[in-house]
């Protein structure tokens, strides 16, 4: 089949890819919010948003293998484990904040949502901590492989 | 989107490795990766204006001779 020209001029394609690449987040973050409001708020259970779920694990580990293929971290985030720490702590606070305020909504107990609360906030810090120094660790060692392969 | 191959840019090579200057080394100086210097000379990624001006300072060339088209 005949490679249909590209019918942008550079400053349109550059546009274009910008609009993509909103439409990329849109849809992240779109799709995280509808999980979190369809578990928490709706009470649904995690197979009738398994969809969802699929397509933003696929979306998330795309964008995640493809910055670590070509050597890149985050525009502004230095790779480093202390970011990594400050990351997790802030994911931790806003997933365990959030549970604290359905579960108080849905129980009127105040002690039971802050411990369901600091549960949440713990177990999120932890595992986005283990899985961003993993990333980390496969980050470093593929920046360090295509910085040494010079061509001859 | 659709991607294009360049040339091959000998002539920035070429004049890199006259001054004994290696591509990590070239690419701190202006500011980049390796990864794209080596790419600029493979012919696999088109540097902004800007970044080809750096690369002719560091150089020692001008744009005509590095970046122009035989």
């Amino acid at each position: 089949m005949k490679k249909l020209k590209n019918q942008l001029d550079e400053r349109q394609e550059i546009k274009l890819l910008e609009i993509e690449r909103n439409g990329f987040w849109l849809a992240f973050w779109g799709l995280l919010a509808v999980m979190f409001i369809q578990q928490f708020v709706l009470g649904d259970t995690w197979r009738s948003m398994a969809g969802e779920w699929v397509v933003f694990m696929l979306l998330s580990v795309y964008v995640v293998g493809a910055c670590i293929k070509n050597g890149i971290w985050d525009r502004k985030l230095s790779p480093s484990p202390k970011v990594n720490l400050m990351i997790s702590i802030f994911a931790g606070a806003v997933a365990g904040v959030f549970l604290c305020i359905v579960k108080y909504i849905e129980y009127r107990a105040l002690l039971g949502a802050v411990a369901s609360g600091a549960f949440v906030f713990l177990l999120t810090a932890a595992i986005t901590y283990i899985v961003l120094c993993l990333c980390l660790g496969l980050y470093t060692k593929r920046v360090k492989q295509l910085e040494e392969d010079e061509e001859e | 989107m659709c991607q294009q191959q360049f040339m091959k840019n000998l002539k920035m090579k070429f004049a890199r490795i006259e001054k004994d200057i290696s591509q990590i080394e070239l690419a701190r100086r202006v500011g980049v990766t390796r990864q794209t210097i080596g790419m600029i000379e493979a012919g696999d990624y088109n540097p902004t204006l800007k970044l080809c001006i750096a690369i002719c300072k560091e150089l020692g060339k001008t744009l005509d001779d590095l970046f122009w088209e035989e």
